[in-house]
């Protein structure tokens, strides 16, 4: 299916999610599974440095399939926040529309030191 | 991209600078990108991985097969692992003086194979690349020893000329490669004594004497007389092992080894006090080098060993072990880019 035409939604649905990931590998912090008829539209990320002495790396990234897969295209590679700091890497200003089948993934330097959130709407056309 | 302060202050009520670049410093608040490239490209951005200065250097020496050596060696003080060759000085030579900036090394004088020499190389600590040519001491000097603040380095040279102690002082500007330039004198000729500093005063202690003395380093002027060790010493560590405050004295032996360490007080004119013991009797120079709060001693355990151990210097507490040298050797010294004296 292809994506819902936004002058003609059905339903757009506020939604928020966080994620503190355990490792240092890429995780999906938001996926928009193929065939979806929807699209998601992110008004903010955030990563939250949640280490009170040391800084650490965040790589934020758009990716060509949903779940993680496919090609990574980082919105910001390995840069740091600072300890007990928050780095907005998108807001109402950047904001993003994640189409059907692309995802967002969030990697840290430190395991479960980042705690990410993200806040985005729900469009539907069905 | 301009920078906006107002964002970290919008949740601490204060305007917020990072205190970057370590990936230690301060920066709480919440940061748009363009607020992090920004302060990046300021400098000034905490930023993860970029640790502060914390190797220590031990160069040349002996061991008992080949005789003076080349090899330098590094350790992170704040660890406890072993030590990981870097590169080599110019010359083989062992009973040479070290000094240091943040970032550069400088060794001075010594024994070489078969004669002592003049001269002066250096090394970039961040690096491990080889020894480069600095300059000449203004006369052949081994058994010499020194410490410096970050721009000017002290040197007491020692045996001159393979004749005689001497109670010669030069100094380098240790970020200018050039030879060394008379400084005062000493009180009392000297050879193998250990140079301790602050940022602003150089201690000579010992060296076939319980004398200590000390100059101002941003003077030329002659030193003045210190306290006293506990006793004649020679072969005394060879570094600067200081925290700028308290100055760490080990291998207080001579004629036969000791474990004992003292401490002086650097802005005092005191005499050394004792502090606790060396993990082995020591003697032949021990490589000292240190952070401000870890002092590490070297090889020389009394002979050639690869043995490393360290102290805590604010405490008066005994040595501990460390991990090992990368082969065992004496008459070796040490240096490092993050001593009391730096600041």
């Amino acid at each position: 299916m292809s994506n819902p035409n936004i002058v003609a939604v059905t339903s757009i649905l506020g939604k928020a999610d966080t994620l503190t990931p355990a490792n240092t590998t890429a995780n999906v912090l938001l996926a928009n599974a193929a065939s979806s008829n929807t699209v998601l539209k992110i008004n903010q990320i955030v990563a939250a440095n949640v280490d009170g002495t040391n800084a650490i790396d965040t790589t934020v990234a758009i990716n060509s399939a949903a779940a993680g897969s496919g090609t990574s295209f980082p919105i910001c590679s390995t840069v740091s926040v600072p300890a007990d700091a928050s780095l907005i890497v998108v807001d109402k200003t950047t904001g993003i529309y994640l189409e059907e089948d692309k995802s967002i993934t969030v990697q840290s330097s430190t395991a479960s030191k980042i705690a990410y959130s993200i806040s985005y709407e729900i469009i539907s056309s069905s | 991209m301009a920078i906006r302060n107002w964002q970290g202050g919008f949740i601490t009520a204060t305007e917020i600078t990072p205190t970057g670049p370590l990936e230690t410093g301060s920066a709480s608040g919440v940061w748009t990108l363009a607020e992090a490239a920004a302060y990046t490209e300021q400098g000034i951005w905490p930023t993860a991985g970029n640790l502060p200065p914390d190797r220590g250097i031990i160069g040349g020496g002996q061991d008992d097969i080949t005789g003076a050596q080349n090899i330098i060696q590094y350790i992170t003080i704040s660890s406890t692992g072993n030590a990981i060759d870097f590169g080599d000085l110019t010359v083989r030579r062992r009973d040479l003086g070290a000094l240091s900036s943040a970032t550069r090394g400088v060794f001075a004088g010594g024994y070489g194979d078969p004669n002592p020499v003049n001269t002066i190389d250096y090394i970039t600590i961040a690096s491990t690349g080889d020894a480069i040519d600095f300059g000449d001491l203004t006369v052949i000097a081994s058994g010499t020893s020194a410490c410096s603040n970050s721009t000017r380095g002290i040197i007491f040279l020692g045996i001159t000329n393979d004749t005689s102690n001497s109670d010669i002082i030069e100094f380098v500007t240790i970020a200018s490669a050039a030879n060394s330039t008379d400084f005062g004198d000493l009180t009392n000729s000297q050879r193998t004594s250990q140079g301790l500093s602050s940022s602003t005063r150089a201690v000579r202690c010992g060296g076939f004497s319980n004398v200590m003395d000390y100059v101002t380093i941003s003077s030329t002027g002659n030193a003045t007389d210190f306290g006293d060790l506990p006793r004649s010493a020679y072969y005394l560590s060879s570094g600067n092992c200081t925290s700028g405050t308290r100055g760490i004295i080990s291998s207080i032996s001579g004629a036969s080894a000791s474990n004992e360490i003292n401490y002086i007080t650097i802005a005092s004119t005191g005499n050394s006090v004792d502090f606790g013991d060396a993990t082995t009797t020591l003697n032949n120079n021990p490589a000292s080098c240190s952070n401000t709060t870890r002092g590490i001693i070297a090889g020389s355990a009394p002979n050639s060993s690869n043995i490393i151990q360290y102290v805590t210097i604010a405490s008066t507490g005994n040595a501990i072990d460390f991990g090992d040298l990368t082969s065992a050797i004496y008459y070796s010294s040490g240096l490092s880019d993050c001593h009391g004296a730096l600041s």
